[in-house]
């Protein structure tokens, strides 16, 4: 064996790493040389006790010349060159001694893989192994390189490449502080490009370190620069158009992505990564099929990985993960029709992205029509996709729908607003009933959220949002979707379908200041839209539901009342129901009985009303009438959502807590304790019935009694534990409250789910947050109390 | 001094009112250098004479608030090729005197800095920090201080001269006027701070004055301008600053103070990865962690500490911080968690790396206690590994550490005359171990001319009164009243109690005096002590004698004590709100969260308008929550919520009143 090889290394204080470094590659060179900057602990021992040269170099703030000091030393005929956080991966050793006899390379590019932590990990080429001539040397303060000699002296046809890996560990979130670092390496690098050396490979280094940082804005300029700067052929260009597109798909600039990767594309035909950042794009803006499609790309170029840098990963995932995942959802080759999702939208830049990505597997065209945004929602659709137009300042949504059917192309036309949301799990139910219906219109189900963060609160209702792409069928109401007009005067009742589809809507929440400017301007579109026809049961069952949101109940009550007198018999179920809620809420309850008496004759089967009939006479006191109403909402379930407008848990938990309350004042304390347990078996009930229960059981048994009761009757689990701890604390029992915390600490410990924390952390706060309000309240001018004020706030 | 040829190195000094340190100095320098001068700048003491008389050229001019101005002044009229210079507070071992000649004959370095070495307090063992400062250089005309407060001349020398070496000498200058107990000190932080106040209001951006007016507003106590003016510092500073480190170090060490350990940390992990070998802040990172009984991190930080051997000189390091300091904190941290075992091997090693102050040796004593059985190993244990002791110091320490009956065994092994200290400790041991005639034996071997006299004679009407002699005690309780006017009035009633001679003035147990007699007979026998109260006194007289007690434990920071004896007083009748929460607060002391907050709540539910029982509720909840905190940090370290939320409760707790506010 002829030529020998020298490892050089450059250390300072690398006593923990530098061991398993200098021990992995020894076997397989000849020499070590080590280059000590300045170490204060025990590195320099460490290396020479396992048989290393060790050299002394005042650091100087360049790395290049540390290493250009260590090959001075070294006396092996190549080199090959180690960071103290690297090693030789096991079994991959074995290939050097044979490179280093070849005549025809004097240097090698070999694999660098980096551990980047919870199982990630990205291998680069890097140039580690070459000849031992005075002529090659590092080059570079920071990022040092031995590639731009070599390449000027001996040209890159005498490179080659061998599959000899080094693992590199530095990067490893969970070896070292990583924020800090590369908080530092910006520093150092911002600091180097006042020294005038801005070159290409600057400016991608540079973006690299903000993507690390998360900041894609900034490093998209820097890439920007970079690729005015840098020549195709240089060794980081694929690495260099990854990262830009990263960074775009991270700003939401899908189009702007897909645009770049077609250029990339044909520059880097065989390079997998950029085909599954096509499907990552495509999965973004929701086109499933179109996904699948990059990924199979990706797997039949994939045999010429080794040229290229590749992570192989769709947002950190295998793309078999990822495929499996959107297969339930690809309904593209089985649409046998074209639709076209027409969006309704104004001010809805959070919200539009979740919308647009809803429709888009299902979509062959997204038209959003708008009066006008002030924010990112336009930006946001054309990056997603969407054709824009914009109609200044039209407020009334009759005209902007009828102009979206007239741009509409497809031969379906679904309407859907900025701040809803199509189910995806019904994408496939839509399209094959779209496939075989004969209907020219269908009702879907339109799931109104009251708070955008609960989901289990809801109200259903039928919703005609999927119509036939036919010149007849328009809008006339400003405000209302009253399309249902037009296709029955054409084709009749028969003419309009049910489909077993739900669309979100998330309410924007009850308090905020929006709905008193949605009302006035609601309120003055429907006014117009009848100035003209006249004060029908429509305007005031309108107008009704208008005062309603803004809670002006008795204006509401007012103009239900008037609908209901109008049409008599026929008004339809929402007028009852909405009537008898506003005299509920203005304990009007003797003549709210009377109305529900009457509702349901009309409508038995409207479980809604049953409840609200429970409810008023509950608060009249006629306890059996209400235990009957409740019983036979139980009985019922909840009504069909195709017929009426459907209130969450009028056929479950809300009747359970109306029977408890009913017991409760009967004195029926077990019948009323069994009730609440019922209903704090539903999930989305824990709320509600919980803090009752737990009230229950401390006044009649006493506060020690509610942990075991939740325990026995297995409803333990840590949202009702925590909401336990909470309503015992504000009913003075603190002992008792941290023991049901506690409960909770430990219930999420032993399922190990971290993702009832927040849950446990905001109990604690909450519990806090009691003791300092009773503090207040009979100390209100303690100085101490008060200083410590700004801690409760946050 | 007075060569014939040109003379080569000038001491240049400037001087006011120094006449305490003046001589110190100049005498352990002045066989070292050619020539002295000094700059006296209004001096009203003896300064000028005395340094005249030491050989130095005296010098007069006016102070005009500006330290450069006045040590450039200093050296206009030095003669010599270099400059040394002193303050009058410093002085240097002839080891490094002998050295200065030779880095003179250097051809090639223009400046020397030296690693200044700063006591913190008179007594040696003190907490020393080490720096660093240019003291020797080249004398050249053009070479100027610049800055009204902590002037330099470094960047003045690179300017001339960019091609300038300077070089770290090795050697060590000794400064002592940080010395907090040094009256002076206050003064002339306040004197620095009105100094930098005027400099910023020229130069807002100037960040080296930002950063010395924060250390002095930290010296003096006022942490929030002192983090005004870090934050200030550290938002105009250069990373080519040579006081970066330090930057990070003081600021983070400010943060803490002020219980923000959240900014702490990020501070220090931020500084540290610019600094990774810079022992000092994973010292600190180990003292928050610590101090948050986060045990494991703390451990791991320490330990890195000990893998440095050697630290940097360009660091301010605090001495010890590598080697005796870490081996401390770990010797605290496994006491903590019961591993005497690694507690004592992590004090012993500290006490060899020159841990000499007389806690170490308290604490070492206390942790061999708990690791030997025998008293005889722990006697043969404090031998081997604190060589430097005599026997009557080691006598003194096992007696501090509780063994007692050791005390009296190796009494006997004292040559000569035993002194009365060592005899009054002889004393107490004995009365501990009711060996009533030994002790009293001991105690008339101490003569009357001695300090230890009047307590010797108080320590025998204790052991009378345990032991019932009556005749004993009327001869101590007159030699004691003779030294001790008012011990016969104030103690005489407690005494009849225990000579059975029953309650003859109920009044005067309360007083002070007579609750400290009580205090220290329950030292020595508790159970007889208490008994005798409670046959004596009727409920409501002992519990409140008990809550009085409980209240000098509290203040002893003995918790067992205090709740045995307020639970006593509870039980006996005194129901007062303050006592609940009293009691409360000793169950939490002992980390008894649950018992200690019903307590606390009593406390609050008796008394609603008391913001004092609140406060405590809600600091012992806080505790409460703390300690489960820690524990999901323990078992899930990576989930950083958790972190955050215990060191923002942490901050929280902080903010609240302590416990000797709510006494």
């Amino acid at each position: 064996m002829k030529n020998t090889i020298s490892l050089c290394i450059i250390a300072k204080n690398e006593a923990g790493s530098i061991a398993r470094c200098i021990t992995s590659a020894l076997p397989y060179v000849d020499q070590v040389v080590v280059v000590d900057t300045g170490s204060s602990d025990q590195t320099p021992e460490i290396a020479r006790e396992l048989g290393a040269e060790v050299w002394n170099f005042a650091w100087n703030n360049d790395f290049s010349a540390a290493r250009n000091y260590s090959l001075e030393k070294a006396a092996g005929e190549w080199i090959l060159y180690m960071d103290c956080d690297e090693e030789v991966e096991p079994g991959s050793g074995g290939i050097l001694r044979a490179a280093v006899q070849t005549e025809d390379y004097d240097a090698y590019f070999i694999n660098v893989k980096n551990i980047l932590g919870q199982g990630h990990e990205v291998t680069f080429h890097s140039i580690r192994l070459f000849r031992n001539l005075p002529r090659f040397s590092f080059e570079g303060q920071i990022h040092e390189q031995i590639s731009y000699s070599i390449i000027a002296h001996s040209g890159r046809n005498r490179i080659g490449s061998i599959n000899f890996t080094l693992i590199h560990h530095g990067y490893n979130p969970e070896q070292v502080n990583i924020n800090a670092k590369i908080q530092r390496n910006i520093m150092l690098l911002e600091e180097q490009s006042k020294t005038g050396r801005e070159d290409g490979f600057f400016f991608y280094n540079l973006g690299i370190e903000y993507v690390r940082q998360g900041q894609f804005q900034l490093a998209l300029e820097k890439f920007m620069a970079s690729l005015k700067k840098s020549p195709i052929n240089c060794g980081y260009a694929p690495v260099l158009a990854n990262k830009t597109v990263v960074c775009l798909i991270e700003l939401g600039r899908y189009r702007d992505a897909l645009e770049q990767l077609r250029y990339f594309q044909s520059l880097f035909p065989r390079y997998s990564d950029l085909y599954l950042l096509e499907a990552a794009c495509h999965i973004r803006c929701g086109r499933y099929s179109l996904a699948a499609g990059g990924i199979e790309k990706a797997k039949k170029v994939s045999a010429d990985n080794f040229k290229y840098p590749v992570e192989g990963k769709i947002f950190g995932r295998a793309p078999e993960e990822i495929l499996d995942w959107i297969k339930p959802f690809q309904v593209w080759k089985s649409k046998r029709f074209q639709i076209t999702v027409c969006i309704l939208a104004r001010g809805e830049e959070k919200n539009i992205a979740r919308c647009i990505q809803s429709v888009g597997e299902l979509a062959d065209s997204v038209i959003l029509v708008t009066p006008g945004c002030s924010d990112h929602t336009l930006a946001t659709a054309y990056q997603m996709g969407a054709k824009i137009y914009r109609l200044k300042l039209e407020n009334s949504l009759a005209k902007l729908r009828n102009f979206a059917l007239q741009q509409a192309a497809g031969d379906w036309v679904l309407f859907i607003n900025g701040n809803e949301e199509l189910n995806r799990q019904d994408i496939p139910g839509l399209v094959g009933g779209l496939n075989q219906s004969r209907a020219k219109a269908h009702y879907v189900r339109l799931r109104t959220f009251y708070n955008p963060n609960n989901q289990l609160v809801y109200q259903d209702r039928a919703n005609c949002r999927i119509i036939s792409n036919e010149k007849d069928f328009f809008y006339s109401s400003s405000l209302v979707e009253d399309i249902e007009q037009s296709v029955q005067k054409k084709y009749g009742a028969a003419g309009i379908g049910c489909l077993p589809v739900t669309v979100f809507h998330y309410s924007t929440g009850f308090k905020s200041e929006f709905r008193k400017v949605d009302f006035k301007r609601n309120a003055a579109l429907i006014t117009a839209d009848f100035a003209k026809i006249g004060k029908n049961a429509l305007f005031y069952k309108t107008m009704g539901y208008e005062f309603l949101k803004v809670e002006r109940y008795k204006a509401a009550f007012g103009h239900f009342n008037r609908a209901i007198k109008i049409t008599g018999f026929d008004a339809p179920a929402d007028c009852w129901y909405y009537a008898i809620y506003c005299l509920l809420k203005l304990k009007r309850f003797d003549e709210a009985l009377v109305l529900c008496e009457r509702a349901r004759d009309l409508y038995p089967d409207y479980t809604d009303i049953i409840y609200l009939q429970g409810c008023c006479s509950l608060n009249l006191g006629y306890l059996q009438q209400a235990a009957q109403c409740y019983n036979r909402c139980i009985q019922m379930g909840e009504a069909a959502w195709e017929k009426y407008t459907v209130h969450s848990g009028v056929g479950t938990y809300l009747p359970r807590c109306g029977l408890a309350e009913v017991y409760l004042k009967q004195g029926q304390i077990t019948s009323c304790l069994n009730n609440y347990k019922i209903a704090a078996g539903y999930p989305e009930a824990v709320c509600r019935a919980v803090p009752s229960l737990t009230r229950c059981i401390i006044m009649n048994f006493g506060p020690g009694r509610v942990l075991p009761y939740l325990r026995d009757n297995g409803l333990d689990s840590c949202r009702h534990l925590c909401t336990a701890a909470v309503e015992t604390a504000k009913s003075g029992c603190l002992m008792e409250s941290l023991e049901l915390w506690q409960a909770a600490l430990d219930k999420m410990k032993k399922l190990n789910d971290l993702s009832q924390y927040p849950l446990i952390s905001s109990t604690m706060f909450q519990i806090l947050g009691g003791i300092y309000a009773e503090a207040v309240e009979h100390n209100p001018n303690n100085a101490h109390l008060q200083a410590i004020a700004p801690f409760f706030k946050g | 001094m007075g060569a014939v040829h040109s003379p080569l190195i000038s001491l240049c000094m400037i001087v006011k009112n120094e006449e305490k340190n003046i001589v110190r100095c100049l005498s352990s320098v002045k066989d070292y250098v050619n020539e002295i001068l000094v700059l006296d700048t209004g001096s009203t003491d003896w300064t000028p004479l005395l340094a005249r008389e030491m050989g130095a050229k005296v010098y007069f001019g006016r102070w005009e608030n500006d330290f450069s101005k006045a040590r450039n002044e200093s050296k206009k009229h030095a003669r010599g090729e270099w400059i040394l210079y002193l303050d009058a507070d410093e002085e240097i071992t002839p080891e490094t005197g002998e050295k200065i000649r030779r880095l003179a004959e250097n051809k090639r370095v223009e400046g020397y800095t030296f690693s200044i070495i700063n006591y913190t307090a008179s007594d040696k063992n003190s907490p020393q920090q080490i720096g660093i400062n240019l003291r020797m250089f080249r004398n050249k005309p053009n070479y100027r201080f610049e800055g009204a407060v902590h002037e330099q001349i470094k960047s003045s020398i690179l300017r001339e001269n960019p091609a300038a070496q300077i070089v770290h000498s090795g050697l060590s200058i000794l400064h002592h006027g940080y010395c907090t107990d040094n009256p002076r000190r206050q003064q002339k932080t306040r004197r620095n701070i009105e100094i930098l106040e005027k400099v910023l209001a020229q130069n807002p951006q100037d960040h080296f004055s930002h950063y010395n007016l924060a250390v002095s507003y930290y010296v003096s106590g006022r942490l929030e301008k002192a983090k005004t003016h870090y934050l200030l510092a550290k938002k105009y500073v250069q990373r080519s600053a040579g006081y970066l480190p330090a930057l990070y170090r003081n600021f983070a060490v400010c943060l803490y103070d002020l219980a923000e350990y959240e900014n702490a940390v990020k501070l220090i992990d931020e500084g540290l990865s610019f600094f990774p070998d810079y022992p000092d802040l994973y010292y600190l990172l180990g003292q928050i962690h610590a101090s948050l009984k986060l045990y494991e991190q703390a451990e791991n930080y320490f330990k890195t500490c000990l893998k440095f051997t050697r630290t940097n000189p360009h660091y301010i390091t605090t001495k010890g911080v590598e080697s005796f300091l870490s081996h401390e904190q770990l010797a605290d941290i496994f006491y903590q968690t019961g591993k005497w075992d690694q507690a004592l091997a992590h004090q012993a090693q500290a006490v060899k790396a020159g841990a000499l102050s007389r806690c170490s040796a308290l604490r070492l004593a206390n942790m061999a206690k708990q690791r030997f059985d025998d008293g005889e190993e722990v006697y043969r244990y404090l031998l081997v590994n604190l060589p430097g002791l005599g026997l009557a110091e080691l006598i003194k320490l096992i007696f501090n550490a509780g063994l007692y009956e050791l005390v009296l065994k190796k009494i006997n092994l004292l040559p000569g005359e035993t002194k009365p200290e060592i005899l009054l400790i002889a004393a107490q041991s004995a009365v501990h171990l009711k060996r009533w005639a030994e002790a009293q034996e001991f105690i008339s071997g101490i003569p009357n001319t001695s300090p230890e006299y009047g307590r010797a004679q108080v320590l025998g009407c204790l052991c009378c009164c345990l032991s019932k002699d009556l005749d004993g005690l009327n001869g101590y309780m007159r030699e004691a009243g003779k030294k001790y006017p008012s011990f016969v009035e104030c103690c005489k009633p407690v005494i009849d109690i225990f000579t059975g001679r029953g309650i003859t003035n109920v009044k005067n147990i309360f007083c002070p005096a007579g609750i400290d007699f009580i205090y220290r007979l329950i030292h020595f026998d508790s159970q007889k002590t208490i008994a005798v109260l409670s046959n004596c006194l009727n409920s409501s007289q002992f519990a409140g004698i008990c809550y009085e007690l409980s209240k000098k434990f509290l203040a002893a920071q003995n918790y067992q004590w205090a709740e045995k004896l307020l639970a006593l007083a509870l039980k006996q009748g005194c129901r007062s709100a303050k006592g609940y929460r009293l009691y409360g607060q000793t169950c939490i002391e002992q980390e008894k969260y649950l018992e200690g907050i019903y307590f606390i709540r009593q406390g609050c539910i008796k008394q609603k308008n008391d913001a004092a029982n609140y406060l405590g509720l809600l600091k012992s909840v806080t505790s409460y929550f703390q300690r489960s905190l820690r524990k999901m940090v323990g078992k899930y370290p990576r989930y950083h919520q958790a972190k955050h939320h215990l060191l923002s409760m942490a901050a929280f707790n902080a903010k609240l009143p302590g416990r000797e506010e709510l006494l």
